[in-house]
């Protein structure tokens, strides 16, 4: 057994355990356990995704791979789909290209595509970041920055760039916090509006950081605060928050009480736009890469029972803003190979804009 | 909301003891090294420092802050002995396996005879057997990052010295001619189990071929940040017009 293998023992026991204290009366006053169970069952699937499907995920072929993912149940699927994603790419060299868009990876189904750029842009910030030193300058910086856009572009289907790129702000405020100003600062310069993409990475890290893992009494609402603290400038701010609130939405998707339960901190922080955004763009994810699904879907398009906290707000931040999302943008997105849109923050208007055909140009006379 | 950069204050310290805490797990986490991807990055590591080399001239090359510390053309050079050395291990064990005498080769202190500063060359044979049981429990990764990192000051080995009569254009040329060596020595017919032999250092450790690439190119890295740092000092010879 090597380090690798003993830390997926330590997970896979620290998960029993949560899901065993989750049984034990009055252990929640101390720890939110099913949402501990979540978190780490999330992470364990996108670490060991060879164990899931019971092959070397390295090896195989991308097509088996993913054709093994999907028949598995979709809460699951998604976070193994992600691991894949990750694994293959950093099997890959620094310069490989197509890894999604040439060959048989071409005619991988639309709904493997989230989780995939996702793991696969994942893994080169790891791989790129990693050679990147200690103290580096900012030129170095910039040119690290521009190889990642270079090898996102390279390999990623036409229209999902954003997808690929976004995973750039995890990585950096998971792994290399001290280069989150550098880094956003390159990508700036080098094009601006992927910046916004790289703090929705930043706001997605959030929720796995150290400091926000365990879910103890009143931890989510101090990630909410702290989250609005990461960075001074606005509009990264409204994508730190979108990107936050999306993956507690997602990693807690069986779950609505868990968002539902950061309501009084939105409302605190009067972050609505923002928290909506992040809401209703982690749902239309998830139907993208579930579109059969309703059973984990339903609860957030239907009001809560009378008398229970935060009804009205649930209803305006979250049941209205995902039924209109689901029902009115979806769709549009899909038709316009506009879903890597949901990974920057937007306005319902805009996303809605996002959806709608071209505009056909206008005839002179 | 407002967009008040003043109200920033982020706590610094958080930030850092995330980024340490997974760093750490992330080492633990890594993928066993693959041949194909890690040659590629060794190689992506080369075109660096040759787009370093590129930029000097050869009076800045030369150029040493005082007696005793490599100028950039001696850590070029040691690069290339570096790279020879490991090119030869490589092609040792690959025949080895290939006449069926073996999947590792042992290289001793006396071979290879770096170490760390602390430690006088003249004894450090000394060293082998209880060097090679204590690597036994330290992580792969921990070496890396000590060679990618000076965190441990560390002599080279003697057969990696830089020699004399360096100039910048050849060793230029010389270092990309090594590296496509290196990269050709994996296009010829390889044995089957190539990913799983083993170069067996007593410092750097049981190694498999991937894992040395992997230590390659921290190492380079390493002397690619001491050229850094040798430039940004002040005496630095500055570029003719």
């Amino acid at each position: 057994m090597n380090a690798r293998d003993g830390f997926r023992s330590a997970i896979e026991t620290m998960q029993q355990s949560a899901r065993l204290m989750g049984f034990l009366p009055g252990s929640g006053l101390f720890c939110d356990w099913a949402e501990l169970d979540s978190k780490f069952e999330a992470f364990r699937l996108f670490q060991y995704p060879g164990r899931e499907l019971g092959l070397d995920v390295a090896a195989a072929q991308l097509e088996e791979v993913v054709r093994r993912a999907l028949k598995l149940e979709e809460f699951r699927a998604i976070w193994i789909l992600e691991g894949v994603g990750h694994t293959k790419a950093l099997a890959a060299g620094l310069s490989v290209t197509g890894l999604l868009c040439t060959g048989d990876a071409a005619l991988l189904p639309e709904r493997a595509m989230i989780p995939l750029h996702a793991g696969m842009g994942t893994a080169f910030g790891e791989k790129l970041l990693a050679a990147l030193g200690a103290n580096p300058s900012l030129a170095e910086v910039r040119q690290t920055v521009d190889r990642f856009r270079h090898l996102c572009r390279a390999n990623c289907r036409a229209g999902w760039e954003d997808a690929c790129m976004e995973p750039l702000g995890l990585v950096v405020r998971c792994l290399y916090p001290h280069l989150l100003e550098p880094v956003s600062a390159a990508m700036e310069t080098l094009d601006p509006p992927v910046r916004g993409l790289f703090w929705h990475g930043v706001g997605r890290s959030l929720y796995f950081v150290p400091s926000n893992f365990l879910p103890i009494p009143g931890a989510g609402a101090r990630m909410v605060r702290s989250a609005t603290l990461e960075t001074g400038r606005l509009e990264d701010r409204r994508n730190v928050l979108a990107g936050l609130i999306w993956a507690v939405t997602l990693v807690n998707l069986r779950r609505p009480s868990v968002i539902q339960a950061l309501l009084s901190a939105g409302a605190e922080l009067r972050i609505e736009p923002e928290f909506t955004n992040g809401v209703a763009s982690a749902l239309l994810a998830w139907h993208h890469m579930a579109p059969g699904d309703l059973r984990y879907l339903t609860p957030y398009t239907r009001p809560l029972l009378p008398g229970a906290p935060a009804a009205r707000q649930w209803e305006s931040w979250i049941e209205t803003p995902a039924k209109f999302a689901l029902d009115r943008i979806f769709a549009g997105l899909v038709l316009r190979n506009n879903i890597p849109a949901l990974y920057t923050f937007r306005t319902s208007d805009k996303l809605t804009e996002l959806s709608k055909p071209d505009e056909a140009p206008q005839n002179d006379g | 909301m407002t967009d008040n950069t003043s109200s920033f204050n982020m706590s610094t310290a958080v930030r850092a003891m995330d980024g340490a805490i997974s760093r750490m797990v992330q080492s633990v986490l890594s993928a066993p090294a693959n041949l194909a991807a890690e040659l590629d990055g060794f190689q992506q590591v080369r075109a660096q420092t040759l787009a370093m080399l590129g930029e000097l001239t050869e009076a800045q090359a030369m150029w040493s802050p005082r007696p005793g510390v490599w100028s950039v053309a001696q850590i070029a050079d040691h690069l290339l002995r570096s790279e020879d050395i490991y090119r030869d291990q490589f092609q040792r064990v690959i025949r080895l396996s290939q006449e069926g005498k073996g999947t590792s080769v042992q290289v001793s202190l006396r071979d290879m005879d770096m170490s760390p500063a602390i430690i006088p060359r003249e004894i450090l044979p000394l060293f082998e057997t209880p060097l090679r049981i204590f690597n036994y429990f330290v992580p792969a990764v921990l070496r890396e990052t000590m060679v990618r990192f000076r965190i441990v000051p560390a002599l080279n080995p003697k057969v990696s010295e830089p020699r004399a009569g360096l100039a910048l254009g050849s060793l230029r040329e010389s270092l990309a001619a090594a590296v496509r060596a290196t990269a050709e020595l994996f296009q010829q017919p390889l044995p089957a189990n190539v990913e799983r032999l083993t170069i067996d250092h007593a410092l750097m450790g049981n190694n498999t071929i991937p894992g040395t690439f992997r230590i390659m190119t921290a190492h380079e890295e390493r002397h690619q940040a001491q050229i850094t740092e040798l430039r940004a000092l002040a005496g630095f010879p500055h570029a003719a017009a």
